[in-house]
């Protein structure tokens, strides 16, 4: 079985990359043969100025993962992944090693719904756009929820 | 045969007072909350001849509370989206590859469309190989038309809530100008798109800011953003006698006039917070504004 987990590095040293669309790698780790076997490069998605999360997560479902062990997922990538029939495993921290061992002895289990709102990965949402105004409210708001996708 | 033309002198006044050309004012800021909407209106109310009022704050627009227009028209404005006929789509991934907004992605034998990503350029029509898409719409908000009880023109926007794009609208309100002999555009705040494109094509683009750190920060932006478009530009200080006085040398130093000044007077928010333009309830500023919009005019 293929688990693809979002990295910050190429290798099993690397530090877990919290977020799952804008990731900077995914480290594909493939249980059967107990090695990495193939490292998707995530830069494209990381530049991309709308839809990292849709972006990212159709490459881990071509490199055929079966499982996704990250930080946070979006509800747009979460989309995508659920319809792809991929599992995730969320609110993980650390090395690649530490936490693909932890998953497969059973220590970290796959979560049923996304595990934050749309842009809380960018450190301000779409609200900020308003930003600055002392009659328009605070700027920071936290992005723009659900995710209004639609499965054809 | 001989024709003398005289041209009386009368008649050359005339013919220069109509030469004048319709002239597009936008209100715009930068810094949210300065007042554009207050000082749009007061424009509007104060100018000569036939006026139009377009509301481009579609996010949030208010100067119906002032106008009071009656609204005799409301259109639904939508965009153009993919819909996949499944039965046609052979999973090339083509569309995919072309969105630059990941609005539709394809993996394996699954094709999905994220409507409210899509920015409606057309481009995944174009590229499909199997006319597996078929064009469905996305309701992106409402444009109203009507009149004031004074007869100005009234256009505004209504973004539908949820909505993030709101420049195709703005650009729908502005294609319903009538193109009145003066046309006032309330932008919405900000140096972003929307605010881009309710100011672009002013003829003069009018600043409303205070004087606070704020006002002068975001104010310094928005000059910058107006001399790239080529849109000539001068201040309205708003709440003037608050804060200091580093926004007036500033705009002194560049060579950017200050039109006007608008007391900070509890006068003017009091008729504000009824719904009443601070024209109506000030005098002065009521001669000013008039002043004020034969200067631009110029």
């Amino acid at each position: 079985m293929k688990i693809a987990i979002s990295a910050q590095g190429t290798d099993m040293a690397s530090e877990v990359d919290p977020r799952f669309g804008r990731a900077r790698y995914f480290v594909i780790f493939d249980t059967d043969r107990d090695r990495i076997t193939q490292v998707i490069d995530n830069q494209a998605a990381q530049d991309a100025a709308h839809g990292a999360g849709i972006g990212a997560a159709t490459k881990v479902a071509e490199a055929g993962a079966e499982t996704v062990i990250t930080g946070r997922v979006g509800p747009k990538a979460f989309a995508v992944l659920h319809a792809a029939g991929i599992k995730i495993v969320s609110n993980i921290a650390g090395r690649v090693k530490d936490a693909v061992e932890n998953f497969i002895n059973g220590k970290a289990h796959p979560a049923d719904g996304p595990g934050c709102d749309a842009h809380s990965g960018q450190g301000m949402g779409m609200g900020g756009r308003r930003g600055g105004g002392a009659f328009r409210g605070g700027g920071a708001g936290g992005g723009r929820g659900g995710c209004g996708c639609r499965r054809n | 045969m001989h024709f003398e033309v005289v041209v009386p002198e009368a008649d050359e006044e005339a013919a220069d007072a109509a030469e004048i050309d319709p002239m597009k004012v936008a209100i715009a800021s930068g810094k949210g909350g300065t007042g554009k909407t207050s000082v749009a209106v007061a424009l509007a109310l104060s100018a000569q001849g036939s006026v139009e009022f377009l509301d481009c704050d579609v996010e949030e627009p208010n100067a119906h509370f002032f106008l009071k227009p009656e609204i005799r028209l409301c259109e639904d404005i939508s965009l153009e989206v993919p819909v996949v006929i499944q039965e046609r789509c052979n999973y090339c991934g083509k569309c995919r590859d072309m969105c630059r907004f990941n609005a539709i992605t394809v993996f394996g034998e699954t094709i999905m469309t994220f409507p409210d990503m899509c920015h409606s350029c057309g481009g995944c029509f174009l590229v499909c190989p199997q006319e597996a898409l078929e064009v469905g719409r996305r309701l992106i908000g409402t444009v109203e038309l009507g009149t004031t009880g004074r007869g100005i023109g009234f256009v505004q926007g209504r973004l539908r809530i949820g909505e993030a794009m709101a420049p195709p609208l703005i650009r729908a309100v502005k294609a319903r100008s009538t193109d009145s002999r003066t046309v006032i555009i309330d932008c919405p705040p900000g140096t972003s798109c929307p605010a881009m494109v309710a100011v672009r094509d002013a003829d003069y683009c009018l600043l409303v800011t205070e004087p606070t750190p704020f006002g002068l920060h975001d104010l310094k932006i928005m000059t910058g953003v107006l001399k790239r478009l080529k849109v000539s530009h001068g201040v309205v200080l708003n709440r003037a006698g608050l804060g200091d006085d580093t926004l007036e040398h500033w705009c002194l130093d560049k060579g950017i006039p200050i039109h006007l000044k608008i007391p900070f007077s509890r006068k003017i928010a009091e008729a504000y917070a009824k719904g009443i333009p601070m024209t109506e309830v000030d005098k002065d500023l009521r001669d000013a504004f008039t002043r004020l919009i034969l200067e631009i005019g110029k």
